[in-house]
């Protein structure tokens, strides 16, 4: 009854509207805001009195309202002597069964200096003979059986080992505290490569764990020549990253930029590789990849022994390997686990490939609208003869196809996984086929466009594959207004800012411009095994020779024998 | 020059094959052909032996001036007005031939291809790269042309052997054309398709190793008269002389000849595209020259202000010809004559002076 009478009333008097609604202030942050962000102090030392270090913890870690924060008080028993205690650690982040077996048993527990074997007996009286110990240094040695344990003075230091699934503790009267590394965190298995696939290489790929990473890399390479640093960047987020090079190849000077780089980024904080690529490449104005980005560990040794530098991030399965020529990213992983032969044959397909994506609707454009000689007379024929129902000029014609492609790529990432791939295909073809039936667009045209997509996915590096994707319009636009002259006048102007650019002081077009030594130097084609006997002059590395001018030994010695023989 | 961009020796050369293609895309072989008839190819190797005597008194003129081009040996020799006049001679040499050659392209392109677009739009089409180019300085230009190099010198060879086909041996003789004395004698004034050594004079100082510098100046010689010949000749044995004789580029003329089977016939566009590559190339390089050519002598910081208003003046006498014609008889009855006495006599002069004055500074100076 009551819910008529609403109605009604709703229906024909007026009611004001009561809308929830919620608007951010304009000002980024209140005053009481910016007050509360003053009063976290990350260089704070650590004090002697355990009750300081528990408020400023509680303090800094916003314990009240926090509910994954672990802050566990309890005392030690040292030579008779108690000592209030504090671990801290983070729920989650942690591993439980190694706090409880291998922290508080320990502490908690009795320790050989306050059993019962220290008692003494004389003339009857029973007695403690008590040693005078150094608390830090007792603790350290004998109550934390831990491979790591670190000694810190700074609550900075703490909440960063913390942040990363360590443990504190904190003892009364000691002004500094033990991190212990108690990680104990979920995260993803070594898994398969997957955008990075190959027949004959590894089957390992980078994961999220920076550790994890750090030791596939050392274990491939088996060296002690590879020097795996530790940074950080991010005022906030500091997440941790890890330049990996060997000490013995790589050139001291690029090992020295690439650190003053990464030491040189005020952000608050970075989530990917990515980020970091953005941040340390030479020249953001060019689309072009400056820095190669891969998932699979082998690539990445490869170019560490090759006297590159391999950037790794904590919370990224990419490395980032600097510094990256043009060639390296026409490179597939693939092409060294093949015989020269076969790796060759695939570069010269994905060097048409390249031109193909970035020139043919450029070119087919600035042919159509200027060059149509170029194009033999019975193709010419057939071309206008499928022209003749479409009342589009080319040039529309040809964007709303490229552009519905992209679509089709784009809407394809983005669909649920089982379907995606699906959609994508039957999108493209009913897309194609009914935009001819509706004299859309010309047959002719749906073959450039497929092709076009095709070839850019034979391109094995994402990012340069964008970039030819952008320029690709820019050259069709190119080919509208001038044809070839258009299309030659782009192309100057890309190569030259290109043979500009450099990646971390090498050049973009290495070993092509400026020209090197070919014949000691890694060319786009690669030579047989045998004959790789030089590392990239362009890298000036430590040392330029890779293997000896006869690495085939077993080779020369059985023509020895022979001849010996003879 | 006070720059630090250094090139090697590669990039080097690839700048001057760059210059003789595009002399030759431009029509000089025609014009040689015009004045010698079919003793043009013997005129060119006599011309090419008397380029490299030529080379090998320059090189040992510039050996005392380390580091220093044309302008620094003037300079030496006479002070500061020998110098902003040999900067004068030569930045109006650099700007006619920019001047002469986007016109004559963008001409000829508009004649083939683009009736119905405006010159002005051809020639901005053109000046516009060649101006970004020179904003990312000599490494960029030298860079790019070394890339594009190899494709403009095999378009050059495959001109010539598929066009080959169409070859008449025959057409090469007689081979004193209009006789001994017109051919070694009164047509030494075809000289001047050898002005590559004229850019010898001011990229020596941008070289990495300056040891390189005889090396390089006779390569680019030979380089020059062979690309020269070959260009002759294939024009002499597919067409008689008198035929081409108002055409506005030859080498175009031959691509019209090749054709692979009944599919391809018609292939000239391809040519075409790669011959603006290396004319852009060619004219980002003189751009870049002027440039430090004015840097030098009026003493700037950079070169960065003075491109555009360069490249507008390039442009606007681009502009100032009335057609080809005009730009065919401007070369012949002016440019021709000016670079040639400019780079063979006047620059030669000023350096055997300069050599002779740094000879007499050094004894002095080992006898104290």
């Amino acid at each position: 009854m009551s819910n008529l009478k609403d109605k009604l009333k709703e229906l024909f008097l007026y009611v004001p509207t009561e809308k929830y609604d919620f608007i951010l202030s304009e000002n980024n942050a209140t005053p009481n805001d910016k007050d509360l962000s003053t009063t976290f102090l990350p260089d704070a030392e650590i004090f002697s009195s355990l009750a300081k270090n528990y408020d400023y913890l509680k303090v800094q870690y916003n314990s009240l309202i926090n509910s994954d924060i672990i802050l566990r008080p309890f005392v030690i028993n040292i030579c008779g002597k108690t000592y209030n205690a504090l671990l801290i650690g983070i729920d989650g982040m942690i591993s439980s069964p190694l706090v409880n077996n291998f922290l508080l048993r320990p502490l908690m527990g009795t320790n050989s200096c306050n059993n019962n074997k220290n008692l003494r007996t004389k003339n009857g009286i029973e007695f403690k003979k008590i040693k005078k110990v150094n608390v830090a240094d007792y603790i350290f040695d004998k109550l934390l059986p831990q491979n790591t344990v670190k000694k810190v003075s700074k609550f900075s230091e703490v909440s960063n080992s913390v942040n990363s699934g360590d443990c504190a503790l904190f003892v009364d009267t000691l002004n500094i505290a033990f991190v212990v590394d108690v990680k104990g965190f979920e995260s993803r298995g070594i898994d398969s490569p997957k955008n990075e696939i190959v027949v004959r290489g590894s089957q390992e790929a980078f994961v999220e764990k920076l550790r994890t990473n750090t030791s596939i890399l050392r274990r491939l390479i088996n060296s002690p020549e590879l020097i795996i640093e530790n940074s950080s960047i991010g005022n906030i987020s500091e997440t941790k990253i890890a330049i990996c090079y060997m000490k013995n190849i790589a050139n001291s000077s690029l090992i020295a930029e690439v650190k003053y780089r990464l030491n040189n980024i005020d952000v608050d904080y970075i989530i990917s590789s990515g980020n970091v690529e953005q941040l340390i490449q030479d020249n953001s104005k060019v689309a072009f990849p400056q820095m190669i980005s891969t998932e699979r560990p082998d690539k990445a040794v490869n170019h560490l022994l090759e006297g590159r530098i391999a950037i790794l991030v904590n919370g990224s399965p990419y490395c980032l390997i600097v510094p990256g020529v043009f060639i390296d990213f026409l490179s597939s992983p693939e092409d060294l686990n093949l015989k020269h032969q076969y790796s060759n044959l695939l570069k010269i397909i994905r060097f048409i490939a390249t031109f193909i994506t970035l020139f043919l609707p450029g070119v087919y454009v600035a042919i159509m609208y200027y060059h149509t000689e170029l194009v033999p007379t019975p193709l010419l024929f057939t071309i206008a003869a499928s022209r003749n129902s479409v009342p589009f000029p080319i040039i529309f014609e040809i964007l709303l196809m490229e552009i519905s492609f992209e679509l089709i790529r784009e809407a394809g990432l983005r669909i649920p996984t089982p379907i995606g791939p699906t959609i994508g295909i039957i999108g493209a073809l009913v897309l194609g086929d009914a935009a001819v039936s509706a004299n859309l667009v010309s047959p002719v045209l749906i073959v450039i466009v497929a092709l076009t997509g095709l070839c850019s996915f034979a391109i094995p590096d994402f990012s340069l594959n964008f970039t030819f994707r952008i320029y690709k319009f820019l050259y069709i636009f190119l080919g509208y207004i001038a044809g070839l002259l258009g299309i030659a006048a782009g192309l100057f102007v890309q190569v030259t800012i290109l043979c500009n650019l450099r990646s971390f002081g090498a050049s973009y077009f290495a070993p092509y411009a400026p020209m090197t030594n070919l014949k000691t130097s890694v060319s786009y084609f690669i030579h047989p095994i045998w004959k790789r006997e030089h590392r990239s002059d362009f890298l000036n590395t430590k040392r330029p020779i890779e293997q000896p001018h006869i690495s085939m030994k077993w080779h020369m010695e059985k023509n020895d024998n022979k001849n010996q023989k003879g | 020059m006070n720059s630090i961009e250094k090139i090697g020796k590669f990039e080097v050369i690839a700048l001057f094959i760059t210059i003789i293609s595009n002399n030759i895309i431009i029509n000089i072989s025609t014009i040689i052909v015009n004045n010698s008839s079919t003793g043009a190819w013997l005129n060119i190797i006599y011309l090419t032996l008397i380029c490299l005597v030529f080379i090998f008194f320059i090189c040992k003129f510039f050996k005392p001036f380390i580091n220093s081009d044309i302008l620094d040996v003037s300079e030496f020799l006479g002070g500061k007005i020998l110098k902003t006049i040999m900067s004068i001679l030569y930045v109006a040499l650099f700007i006619i031939s920019s001047a002469t050659c986007i016109r004559y392209f963008s001409n000829s392109l508009k004649l083939i291809y683009f009736n119905y677009t405006p010159l002005v739009f051809l020639i901005l089409l053109m000046i516009i790269p060649v101006v970004i180019a020179n904003r990312y300085g000599l490494k960029g230009i030298s860079g790019a042309n070394l890339i594009f190099l190899p494709v403009a010198v095999f378009s050059i060879i495959t001109l010539f052997f598929t066009a080959s086909q169409d070859f008449v041996w025959e057409r090469l003789f007689p081979a004193l054309g209009y006789g001994a004395k017109e051919t070694f004698l009164l047509q030494i004034t075809n000289i001047f398709a050898f002005d590559v050594i004229g850019y010898l004079y001011f990229l020596k100082p941008f070289l990495k190793k300056e040891t390189d510098f005889k090396k390089i100046s006779i390569i680019a010689v030979i380089l020059c008269g062979l690309y020269l010949l070959l260009s002759i000749i294939s024009l002499l044995m597919s067409f008689s002389f008198i035929m081409q004789t108002d055409e506005t580029l030859s080498l175009y003329l031959l691509t019209r000849l090749i054709s692979f089977g009944n599919f391809l016939q018609r292939v000239d566009a391809i040519f075409i595209f790669i011959w603006i590559l290396t004319i852009l190339s060619y004219l980002s390089l003189n751009l870049f020259i002027i440039t430090q050519i004015i840097k030098k002598t009026i003493n700037l910081k950079s070169t960065a202000q003075i491109i555009y208003p360069i490249a507008v003046f390039i442009f606007s006498i681009g502009l100032l010809f009335k057609n080809i014609m005009s730009i065919k008889l401007f070369i012949s009855n002016f440019y021709n004559i000016y670079s040639a006495i400019l780079i063979f006599i006047i620059s030669f002069i000023i350096l055997l002076l300069a050599y002779i004055k740094k000879k007499k500074k050094q004894g002095v100076k080992n006898e104290i």
